[in-house]
């Protein structure tokens, strides 16, 4: 369990939205797991994303631009979380790698980590606006 | 509780599915006790992190403010430390934030039910001077909530502990008790009872529970209690043929904090101020002293 990334429940592998380069960025079967399969509750959770990342990501440029580590490492812990809930591996990771980084105050590369994160949040945010539309069915 | 809208949305969500539950939302510490104030809840999940009032600071003031009402942890990796400090200032029991599907719920109702101690006895047992108990135990889940309760109570008007200890007192002996009837009498593992809990304290047929029973059958949980002013002294026994205590003799593993089996230590560890074992590996004994 402890192997899985940070933040992510534990989920085996299963259908997933690619992010077009064959990668998986978002698992459903991990997204389904994390809410009991209440396919409401993942409704929900996926507007509650997209409302907040935005705000994480700005808060994150933010935070680096000050040298704030306290504001990133909490702003970095709550992405890695809210990735994990959608099986995010490579987002969670990354996320985690920039809350690593504040916790030692070393931000040095914090912004490259940053501007290599907020490309897979926006994969992550196109793929959920798809399945909020009814474009993309999970159990498939 | 929780700075974060996806994970109070999880974490309301899941407990939303419980048509029983009534669920209200903060954003932070100061916001849930100003809550409180208002309406004050059964039972308060909280994210370890949080800004303005992390986890840590959160139980401290809950247990100043608020001391009858629990608080469950949402843990995840990096705030460990955080976590075990928690547990030892008053919060009752934690999640792993990657077990929350699975453990949430469990969780809550594990809580509930040892805060749910009546206080008939109260003027009672604040009058007992010291008691000596010595029980010998079928291995019957059944048994055990009404003896957790018997204790709370006596410990608690004995005076050796106040509102928040007694419900975490009550929940580490469970674990303890738990511990001596799957893992010693019967030899049934963590894995093997997951999820079926639940069925056999409602009275539904377990079958590998049935037939360990029959394959043991004169094994029992002896339980010793010593409680007098300074402390209260709970000795556990079970017939099994022990397990090897090394990786659990030390303070608490940071680790445990997200492995599913190592709760129970984790608990015992944070709310007793001694845990030991035998040298088998087949007694446990759990000292609380008056603070």
């Amino acid at each position: 369990m402890t192997k899985q990334p940070s933040g992510s429940p534990a989920g085996g592998e299963g259908p997933a939205e690619s992010a077009g380069d064959g990668r998986k960025v978002v698992n459903w079967n991990i997204a389904l797991q994390c809410v009991n399969g209440d396919r409401q509750l993942l409704r929900d959770i996926a507007e509650a994303f997209l409302d907040e990342s935005p705000r994480l990501l700005t808060e994150m440029r933010r935070a680096i631009a000050s040298s704030d580590s306290r504001a990133l490492r909490r702003a970095a812990h709550s992405l890695k979380g809210s990735t994990g809930y959608f099986g995010s591996a490579r987002a969670s990771q990354m996320a985690a790698r920039l809350q690593s980084m504040a916790e030692r105050g070393e931000l040095t590369g914090a912004a490259d980590e940053l501007a290599a994160v907020e490309p897979e949040v926006a994969k992550l945010a196109r793929i959920l606006v798809d399945y909020l539309a009814g474009r993309i069915d999970p159990s498939k | 509780m929780d700075d974060s809208a996806v994970d109070r949305q999880v974490v309301g969500g899941l407990l939303e599915q419980r048509a029983d539950f009534e669920v209200a939302y903060a954003e932070n510490g100061t916001d849930a006790l100003l809550k409180m104030e208002r309406s004050c809840p059964d039972v308060v999940v909280t994210d370890i992190n949080m800004p303005q009032k992390n986890g840590l600071e959160l139980v401290r003031a809950m247990r100043v403010h608020f001391g009858g009402v629990p608080v469950i942890l949402i843990t995840a990796q990096g705030s460990e430390e955080l976590a075990v400090q928690a547990l030892e200032h008053g919060a009752a029991s934690y999640v792993p934030k990657m077990m929350l599907s699975g453990k949430l719920i469990p969780t809550v109702d594990e809580v509930l039910a040892a805060v749910s101690v009546k206080r008939s006895y109260s003027r009672l047992t604040g009058s007992i001077d010291r008691t000596e108990f010595d029980f010998t135990l079928e291995n019957d889940l059944a048994l055990f909530d009404p003896l957790i309760e018997l204790l709370q109570q006596i410990v608690h008007g004995m005076g050796l502990c106040d509102d928040t200890d007694q419900f975490r007192i009550g929940m580490a002996l469970k674990e303890a008790l738990l511990n001596a009837l799957f893992r010693g009498n019967l030899e049934i593992t963590f894995q093997q009872m997951r999820g079926k809990v639940g069925p056999l304290l409602a009275g539904e047929p377990v079958p590998i529970v049935e037939e360990r029973r029959r394959q043991f059958p004169d094994r029992r949980i002896r339980m010793k209690v010593r409680i007098n002013p300074r402390q209260a002294e709970f000795v556990i026994r079970d017939d099994g043929r022990g397990f090897d205590t090394r990786n659990v003799a030390g303070p608490v593993d940071l680790g445990a904090l997200h492995a599913d089996a190592g709760r129970g230590i984790v608990l015992m560890r944070a709310f007793f101020d001694d845990v030991t074992y035998n040298e088998q590996g087949n007694e446990v004994t759990l000292v609380k002293r008056r603070a």
